[in-house]
């Protein structure tokens, strides 16, 4: 949540390709690069251990819209259509749990590493 | 059967199975008589959504709405794309015919409630349809498809259709 804005912080990526979805967590300046994939409904990994300043990809794979938006709406996506995707930045505090706007259902979680 | 029977219980098509109307089986229903139901179906809960923005002041109703336009689009953008793809044109049939019909039924009922019975009325139906349209394309559609990216296609849609009936369920619960 602290220093944590949308503008500052979100980075909307675009359209995404299928060539890169299966790509694993880089190092990149010392910090991670993580990517979940939105499939069947569900964030996968639903679970992701992460660090400040490492980023998390989240690419939609679902024919369905998502979003990826923090539990108390701090932080959010934006509307990810089929193949989308966007990129967050970690910060120090930043709320952990986050759901779909859309879905409320389908839940996951940024745990500090 | 038992499919045709829930959406009767369910109050979202009256097929008439006997005297002078006799639809078909859903499972006699070939690929594109398949999907023309499917696009139907998901033409109808659209038009509820509309009907729901229109009447609706519920934040929590006007949000399934909206997510019910959003998901039932897409999934029939994917449809129309895979058709023409495949060169193909959905065919028209009774079943389809009779969804819109009583469709239009439930529009007109729902259309002279106001406040909370019009929140409560599509609440309900939101759940009821989405059971019996899930029930429909898992067991009867499903199985029988032939094509398999129609029925690729057809087994993401349902993975959505589920989540909006548990979605339905928690709203219906949250009106009790």
């Amino acid at each position: 949540m602290s220093g944590w804005t949308r503008r500052s912080a979100l980075r909307l990526a675009g359209a995404a390709f299928a060539a890169m979805a299966r790509r694993p967590a880089q190092a990149h300046n010392g910090h991670a690069h993580h990517r979940v994939e939105i499939r069947g409904l569900k964030f996968v990994p639903d679970v992701l251990t992460v660090r400040p300043e490492d980023t998390v990809t989240f690419v939609n794979r679902d024919i369905a819209p998502h979003t990826a938006t923090a539990s108390d709406q701090s932080w959010d996506t934006g509307t990810l259509a089929r193949d989308a995707e966007a990129t967050i930045t970690v910060t120090a505090g930043m709320t952990q749990a986050y759901f779909c706007r859309f879905h409320p259902m389908m839940k996951g979680e940024l745990q500090p590493g | 059967m038992n499919h045709l029977k829930a959406i009767l219980f369910a109050g979202i098509a009256g097929f008439c199975l006997a005297g002078a109307v006799q639809a078909q089986e859903p499972a006699e229903l070939d690929d594109l008589e398949i999907a023309h139901v499917a696009y139907v179906a998901d033409n109808i809960d659209i038009r509820y959504a509309h009907l729901a923005l229109a009447i609706s002041d519920n934040p929590d109703i006007r949000a399934f709405a909206e997510t019910m336009i959003r998901d039932h689009t897409a999934v029939n953008e994917q449809a129309l794309a895979l058709l023409a793809k495949l060169g193909a044109e959905a065919k028209d049939n009774a079943l389809s015919r009779s969804l819109l019909e009583n469709a239009g039924k439930l529009i007109d009922e729902m259309s002279g409630l106001r406040g909370a019975a019009f929140d409560k009325r599509y609440a309900e139906n939101e759940l009821a349809y989405h059971q019996a349209v899930n029930d429909l394309v898992e067991n009867s559609f499903i199985p029988n498809i032939e094509n398999a990216e129609v029925k690729a296609l057809f087994e993401a849609g349902l993975a959505i259709f589920k989540t909006h009936q548990g979605h339905a369920e928690m709203m219906v619960g949250k009106l009790q």
